[in-house]
């Protein structure tokens, strides 16, 4: 029993790794679930040694497959985000000769660059959340959540539109820049 | 005859979930146990797989969470239950069709040795 009682707790650590959304999501379910698999054996009398170790190897592997996820969808708008970035690169290279100062303007281009990703970033995960709304999968009070996020898309809009028009006669080779 | 092939196809563990569920809503521990029934003990799905799969198919709309709460058996309100969709039901259907096309087809090459026994 206190063997038991043990397992539940370190496999409760375990699920501490997942993403915080999938944790808060599947957690409390996860933990029951194993506490249901490990009564099972108990009551079948067999060993849980090969079970147990099976289990943890599993959810590791999970965590691992999550965590993945996430970073992908982080890689996926790092790389739009340089996309859009690209041509604003581009136009500033083709027409580096009409200035006098040749000096390539990075810091602009790598705020420009992660303003663009985190729009797209925040954008696909109000979408998803509209989504899950529309689908009934989420509840009211958790879809309020999207209103400051969708003011937050406002603003980076905002910004990354004004930078780009402020810096557009640049960007076209304007002197004085 | 060209037949109609049915869209992407599902992975296992969505497969054997999406059939599980078809017998009725289950909460997690449940789904494990009727995909190890299916499959005659063949497949052990761990919680890791299952609540990966559990989160895209809510997402994707294939499953979603049962109004149903407690188990009579182990009495648990915490329990969440999950249930099959119209769309998950459709995904499922076309899974099966894509499977025994699929069987169809490999008894016609004569790649499956007791159908073209029993066939010959």
């Amino acid at each position: 029993m206190r063997d038991s009682h043990a397992a539940r707790r370190v496999y409760k650590r375990l699920l501490a790794l997942y993403p915080k959304d999938f944790r808060e999501r599947f957690g409390r379910s996860m933990e029951q679930t194993f506490a249901d698999n490990v009564r099972e054996r108990r009551d079948r009398g067999g060993h849980a040694t090969a079970f147990l170790a099976w289990t943890f190897a599993e959810t590791s592997l999970g965590i691992m497959k999550e965590r993945a996820r996430q970073h992908t969808s982080s890689v996926l708008a790092a790389i739009a985000g340089f996309v859009l970035v690209l041509p604003l690169m581009t136009l500033e290279w083709a027409t580096r000769s009409n200035r006098p100062r040749t000096d390539f303007a990075v810091p602009l281009f790598v705020f420009l660059w992660l303003l663009a990703a985190l729009f797209i970033r925040t954008f696909v995960g109000v979408v998803r959340t509209a989504q899950a709304m529309l689908q009934g999968r989420v509840a009211v009070l958790s879809s309020i959540s999207l209103v400051p996020r969708i003011a937050f898309l406002g603003l980076i809009a905002w910004m990354w539109v004004s930078w780009v028009i402020d810096q557009m006669p640049c960007f076209l080779g304007a002197s004085g820049c | 005859v060209a037949k109609e092939h049915p869209r992407q196809p599902l992975t296992p563990a969505v497969f054997h979930i999406l059939l599980a569920l078809s017998n009725g809503d289950l909460h997690g521990y449940g789904i494990m146990k009727q995909v190890n029934d299916d499959s005659e003990r063949r497949v052990s799905m761990g919680a890791g797989t299952l609540y990966g799969s559990l989160k895209r198919m809510l997402d994707a709309g294939l499953v979603k969470e049962s109004a149903r709460r407690v188990d009579p058996e182990l009495d648990d309100e915490r329990r969440i239950y999950y249930a099959i969709t119209a769309l998950g039901k459709k995904a499922l259907a076309a899974e099966i069709e894509r499977l025994r096309y699929l069987v169809e087809l490999s008894r016609r090459r004569k790649l499956f040795p007791r159908a073209s026994v029993l066939h010959a």
